[in-house]
């Protein structure tokens, strides 16, 4: 059943091709109706390919009359590629409605026609790219797709970066098809890998999200995904034995330090699309935290544990299609409608856009780690593979994983933070402008995507078991032969068959039934459910002048202090580099601080007492238990 | 019939840590109190204040949004999960399966965030300011939880409350210094997060009523959650009878007296926690756990 469902999905590629190549020749074409088009024709390839993981067939290939000489371009259509092309194409339909829905309007930033000439070329080329056999297809397929998104933006330098990275991908697949095994950790690395926003080459993503909000949805949401199938494809395919163990080191370093630097750059930054943007980085952390893991596991022959990981990773995906298509258009529907994106002209847009707002905070809800949301199955499913990993490794590897699990912490709280800071400061509180305060919501046509990928994240927490059950089981067993099995079901998730775990269906059942209750109770009290409205208490401050309609800005927080100040390398020279902004907060959360005055003089710290005990016991401990090991 | 005793046993828990939570308040304030040498009010204070609230209408900030009354449904919903997450008296409840230590800390997480988007949706200097800093605290404290809730998965090969408990109960969660240093730094995070308020100055009537009753869900889960894990003397086991119920009863009353007290005499005997020193406070937790779980792993490495 897989052979007739890639030559679809191969004629759905050529047929947007097509669509993109009438665009251009003719621009009026690139209306409305082509958008809508594109949206058509990915949800179809989406279905398609949904229906190809369903039905579990044995993987299809196909040669096209393509490519070099001697090197035809090969499709191939397996579990894994099916479960990323649902991913890619899905995020591609709703990214094509929601731009041809937002096409018309006056926009002073936006350029809908170049999007929707531009967008089923960049679909076409993701979907080549997922769905590639060989280097050569999957790097035309890259470099297609960055070029569409390249002619979407405003071609500026920014938008060069982008397309710099994009081709640099492309260029490290081509390279590392047949190379020696080494080559392809670094190639996976530094191509795919600084794709879908990697420290150390991950400063592209924060300007190029403020392109247009297509190109941003594009970006984050179908992008990353096809760029982690690439890593995936990459680190787990190439050989068919496992690779070396020390290939998962690289992995998790990166992956712990993008999620402390995009983390505690989405509690700083003043914009909300960079903002948005360093979530991605913290994101694409944590789905390279879960690839480390996995890679860990599968060189100490630990499949359940690996299929955990990557379950994890999958599911990170799956999240980063939904949420990173989501939130980048939100914020485009917030500019437009509220005319910026600084967080400090914003505010109080949830009386002006309600249904915009409920979209902010569905989208960020869903990649915090709070329950019952699907960002904190995927950091349940981490942690619980990083508990059963120990067992393999020896004192040193096990120190590293402690130091990972204390970096899933800190991503869960610096993703509420980041949560709470975006969604209060842009939609709550008081507007800060009067042109916050005449917001506009977006079309019924234009809110329709943002609805449907809200719910669907909604959805993904509640029913996250279900989906990784259905979904995700084939890929993850021909990735490393070992399915989740009874570890996801419809009630949520466990560490292994007949142990508790994660049940994320019965606890959101519960917790609507909490608050339920106490609504009833309220009405069986018969309390009046009228309510009386004042001002707001200031804390016994005078209300404010007549000249100051929308009160004293100064007074309301513009998000600042979200996330612990690093204070000893404000003025370091490298503060800059994300090492060092991770080495400092876990410096400031291991050492009590020093006394104020001296926080800029002293060249080194003085540590009280207690600490330099308890680093001296550590450091003993760890000796001890390094001698015993040899 | 198991699953009907277990359905038994979870209500009565959940009645009881409803009515018990502002009680334990109140201990708290009058142990405080006749510490510092004050009168003290009385136990059932919390629950008449309860009461007053809820009989009355709130009375909302102008531009509050429909958001800002469903953060303490929100809140108060989270921790009265939570709390029933926890046990008291008996092991082997019927939401027990439900009880990962991840979980509950992704429900003090949730609650925490609801009344800090509540804070900042009045657009006042104070909410703003009580939201940010209760955020950038949780940035230390939950490292410091998850490296505890790593050292208790790895003595009990589990991160289900109900099965560590069970193993603490028979003596199995080895080596007891690693379990000492969690607790002490379970302690620290609590003792952290009890001071991050003044989110409450906008609300009134039965927001306020069910936002403080969701406080006092908050500490008693706390304690439950420490005097479980690490003193579950007298604690029933699954498939207990009566007279068992009756022992853990008493013994979930001796500890919790035993708990407010001594967390009573330590705020006495330090002061009230300067805002300034509850990262540092964190730090040492965070550090606690980290070597808590180091422990654990040189023990099991010697071994």
């Amino acid at each position: 059943m897989n052979d007739p469902i890639l030559t679809l999905l191969t004629a759905i590629i050529a047929a947007l091709v097509g669509l993109g190549a009438l665009g251009v020749v003719w621009p009026p074409l690139a209306r409305q109706s082509a958008g809508y088009t594109t949206a058509g024709l990915a949800g179809l390839a989406a279905l398609l390919a949904m229906l190809a993981l369903l039905l579990d067939d044995s993987p299809a290939t196909l040669a096209l009359p393509l490519g070099l000489p001697g090197a035809a371009f090969r499709l191939v259509l397996d579990p894994v590629a099916a479960f990323f092309a649902v991913l890619t194409f899905a995020a591609g339909a709703a990214t094509s409605a929601s731009a041809a829905a937002s096409d018309g309007r006056p926009a002073a930033t936006d350029d809908p026609a170049a999007a929707l000439a531009a967008l089923p070329v960049c679909l076409a080329g993701l979907g080549l790219a997922v769905l590639a056999a060989d280097g050569l297809a999957r790097g035309t397929g890259f470099a297609m797709a960055g070029g569409a998104i390249w002619a979407m933006g405003a071609a500026d330098r920014t938008s060069a970066a982008q397309l710099g990275v994009t081709l640099l991908a492309a260029a490290s697949v081509i390279v590392a098809y047949g190379a020696p095994t080494t080559m392809v950790l670094l190639a996976a690395l530094l191509g795919p890998g600084a794709l879908a926003g990697l420290v150390p080459l991950h400063a592209w993503r924060a300007p190029a999200h403020r392109a247009t909000a297509p190109a941003a949805a594009l970006l984050s949401g179908a992008v990353v995904p096809a760029a982690i199938y690439t890593m995936l494809r990459m680190l787990f395919d190439p050989t068919g034995a496992a690779p070396p163990g020390w290939w998962s080191l690289p992995l998790l370093a990166l992956g712990a330090t993008s999620v402390v630097a995009g983390g505690l750059a989405a509690t700083r930054r003043a914009e909300l699309d960079t903002a948005l943007a360093a979530g991605t980085v913290r994101q694409t952390g944590l789905i390279a935290i879960g690839l480390g893991i996995a890679l860990t596991a599968r060189a100490t022959d630990l499949p359940g544990v690996a299929a955990m990981a990557l379950g994890a990773v999958l599911l990170l995906a799956a999240l980063q299609a939904v949420c990173g298509t989501l939130l980048p258009l939100v914020a485009g529907a917030i500019r437009q409608g509220a005319g910026t994106r600084r967080l400090d002209r914003l505010g109080g847009l949830v009386h002006r856009m309600p249904i915009t707002t409920a979209c902010l905070l569905a989208g960020l809800f869903g990649i915090a780690a709070l329950p019952p949301g699907a960002g904190f199955a995927a950091i349940w499913l981490l942690f619980q593979a990083l508990l059963a990993l120990p067992h393999a490794g020896s004192l040193p590897f096990q120190l590293l994983l402690c130091a990972l699990t204390a970096v899933l912490g800190l991503a869960a709280a610096l993703a509420s933070a980041s949560l709470l800071r975006l969604v209060g400061v842009v939609c709550l509180g008081r507007p800060r402008t009067p042109r916050a305060a005449a917001a506009d919501e977006p079309t019924r046509r234009a809110r329709r995507p943002l609805l449907a990928l809200a719910t669907t994240v909604t959805l993904l927490g509640v029913f996250v078991g279900l989906l990784l059950r259905l979904l995700a089981d084939a890929p993850i067993r021909a990735l490393t032969g070992t399915g989740l099995g009874p570890r996801a079901s419809l009630l949520g998730l466990a560490p292994g068959a007949e142990s508790p775990g994660y049940a994320a269906l019965p606890l959101a059942s519960l917790l609507l039934l909490a608050a339920g209750l106490v609504l009833w109770l309220r009405r069986l009290r018969g309390v009046p459910s009228h309510t009386v409205s004042g001002p707001a208490w200031e804390g016994g401050f005078a209300a404010p002048p007549a000249w100051l309609p929308f009160g004293n800005p100064a007074t309301q927080s513009a998000g600042a202090g979200f996330a612990p100040v690093l204070a000893w390398c404000a003025w370091h020279p490298l503060r800059r580099t994300a090492l060092v902004r991770g080495l400092a907060l876990l410096c400031r959360t291991a050492l009590p601080r020093r006394s104020a005055p001296l926080r800029h003089r002293a060249a080194l710290p003085r540590l009280p007492a207690p600490a330099v005990a308890l680093i001296l016991v550590a450091a003993l401990l760890a000796l001890c238990a390094w001698a015993g090991t040899t | 019939m198991i699953f009907l005793l277990a359905s038994f046993v979870q209500a009565v828990h959940i009645a009881l840590v409803l009515a018990a939570a502002p009680v334990v308040v109140g201990l708290q304030r009058w142990t405080g109190a006749r510490l510092a040498g004050r009168t003290g009010p009385e136990l059932r204070q919390p629950w008449r204040d309860l009461a007053r609230l809820a009989r009355k209408h709130p009375t909302l900030a102008e531009n509050a949004s429909p958001l800002f009354r469903t953060a303490p449904l929100a809140c108060f919903a989270a921790m009265a999960v939570a709390a029933a997450l926890v046990p008291s008296f008996t092991l082997g409840m019927a939401f027990a399966p439900l009880a990962d230590l991840l979980v509950l800390a992704g429900l003090l997480a949730f609650a925490r965030a609801a009344l800090a988007m509540a804070a900042l949706d009045a657009g006042t200097a104070a909410g703003g300011l009580a939201a940010s800093r209760t955020a950038s605290l949780a940035c230390l404290a939950e490292p410091a939880l998850f490296l505890v809730i790593l050292t208790l998965g790895l003595l009990g090969g589990t991160t289900n409350l109900d099965l560590l408990i069970g193993q603490q109960h028979q003596g199995m969660l080895q080596p007891p210094a690693a379990a000492a240093l969690a607790a002490a730094s379970l302690v620290a995070v609590a003792l952290a997060g009890s001071d991050a308020t003044g989110q409450t100055s906008e609300f009134s009537g039965g927001d306020l009523a069910l936002i403080e009753l969701a406080e006092a869900l908050r500490m008693l889960v706390w304690y439950d959650l420490i005097g479980a894990l690490f003193l579950p003397l007298g604690m029933a086991e699954q498939g207990a009878g009566p007279l068992d119920w009756a022992v853990g009863l008493a013994a979930w009353g001796v500890r919790l007296v035993v708990l407010v007290a001594g967390l009573a005499a330590l705020r006495c005997a330090t002061g009230r926690l300067r805002l300034g020193r509850t990262p540092q406070l964190l730090g040492i937790a965070a550090v606690m756990g980290l070597l808590a779980a180091l422990l654990v792993l040189a023990s099991a490495v010697a071994a």
